[in-house]
């Protein structure tokens, strides 16, 4: 199909050069001067001398050519155009779409973003209530921590005193059992140098043999 | 625990004597000797110096061992150890002797701590009472230790039985500890 009118157009493009090649005049074909007015004169209201009609081709007026030469031209100039320029706008179409609907989604997110602002604006009061009674509720909850931890401490402190109260009697009791045995050892040790005859040796003699036949080896 | 270079001499005299009944006489006698040795610095000196000649040294040795009434035996010994200078190691190869000694004889040492002079008859029940606790015979080396204040302290081997009046008095303290 395009080469036909490709075929078609060279063919009206040379048929135009051909109507555009000017014909050779004969000699004396236009008027002048007195022979100018004259035949003025004589033939009032006709043309006088030169070429009266345009150039023709194959019967019909150049001008008729150069006007199917226009058409065609235009023709094939829209064909040549018409896909990119048609694609182009196409395109074009597509993302004004595009933007036209990012700029609706945007505009739906502002109305949201402003109905928000608008509802949290409206429900700030309500807010601020409850912020305060929630740091009220924390507040009495943290006293009440602080009471709980600082009587668990005084507990632990209480029972710490009372554990070194018993552990220092514990250890006054003991040191005061062993330095008195101490005392009662050194006395008795004291008193059996002092008393111990030679009668009671023998008799401890014996008392020592006994024990080392009774004890177990 | 016998020290190394005394086995040979402890081996030696019981192979001489050929009984450990006599071995353990001749044991007596050089520990008598052997005590005259320790009590004098003198003659520790004696045996000590290389410089003296070897039939001075035997010449005190014998002289030393007629006072004490030392066998011929024991004096011939003493004459090989005073050739060894080994004298003044004597108190060690009694000890390694009196422990051959007592392996051949199945008895066994136990020293005595008494807080008074035991007379016969009291060692003889130490004797038989210790004999009869530990199944063997015993040999008794008894000294007297006032401090003890009443009754004894007898030690066998590791085993220490403690029955003074001192050593209650320490049990007792250590108990309230």
């Amino acid at each position: 199909m395009r080469v036909t009118i490709v075929a078609l157009l060279v063919v009206l493009v040379a048929a135009m050069a051909i109507a555009q090649k000017p014909q050779p005049l004969p000699p004396n074909a236009v008027a002048h001067g007195s022979e100018k007015v004259g035949a003025e004169a004589a033939h009032p209201g006709e043309d006088v001398g030169g070429p009266h009609e345009g150039p023709k081709f194959l019967g019909l007026p150049s001008w008729i050519w150069k006007l199917a030469n226009m058409i065609a031209f235009i023709a094939f100039l829209g064909w040549l155009i018409g896909g990119p320029v048609k694609r182009a706008l196409a395109a074009r179409h597509d993302e004004i779409h595009k933007e036209a609907q990012e700029a609706r989604e945007r505009r739906a997110k502002a109305d949201q973003l402003a109905a928000d602002i608008q509802a949290r604006l409206s429900h700030l009061e309500e807010e601020v209530r409850q912020i305060r009674e929630r740091a009220k509720a924390e507040g009495e909850r943290q006293k009440q921590e602080l009471i709980a931890a600082a009587e668990a401490e005084a507990q632990k402190i209480l029972q710490s005193a009372r554990g070194e109260v018993d552990n220092r009697l514990k250890r006054a009791r003991h040191e005061l059992t062993e330095y008195a045995g101490q005392l009662a050892s050194e006395r008795a040790e004291q008193l059996l140098r002092e008393k111990t005859t030679d009668a009671d040796r023998q008799k401890l003699f014996r008392e020592s043999l006994h024990e080392v036949e009774e004890a177990k080896s | 625990m016998i020290r190394r270079f005394a086995r040979p001499y402890a081996r030696a005299i019981m192979d001489v004597v050929q009984s450990p009944e006599k071995a353990n006489a001749l044991r007596f006698e050089l520990a008598r000797f052997d005590d005259v040795r320790k009590s004098s610095t003198d003659l520790q000196e004696l045996y000590a110096n290389p410089g003296i000649e070897h039939d001075q040294k035997l010449k005190i040795t014998q002289t030393v061992a007629k006072r004490l009434g030392l066998s011929d035996m024991a004096v011939k010994i003493l004459d090989v150890m005073t050739r060894n200078q080994r004298m003044n190691d004597l108190d060690a190869i009694v000890d390694a002797l009196a422990t051959m000694v007592r392996e051949a004889l199945n008895t066994v040492a136990v020293e005595v701590r008494s807080a008074h002079r035991l007379n016969e008859q009291e060692q003889a029940e130490l004797r038989r009472t210790l004999e009869k606790k530990v199944g063997r015979k015993v040999e008794l080396s008894i000294t007297i230790d006032e401090e003890l204040i009443g009754g004894f302290v007898a030690r066998i081997g590791s085993e220490v039985f403690d029955t003074s009046i001192v050593g209650k008095i320490d049990r007792f303290r250590e108990s309230l500890i």
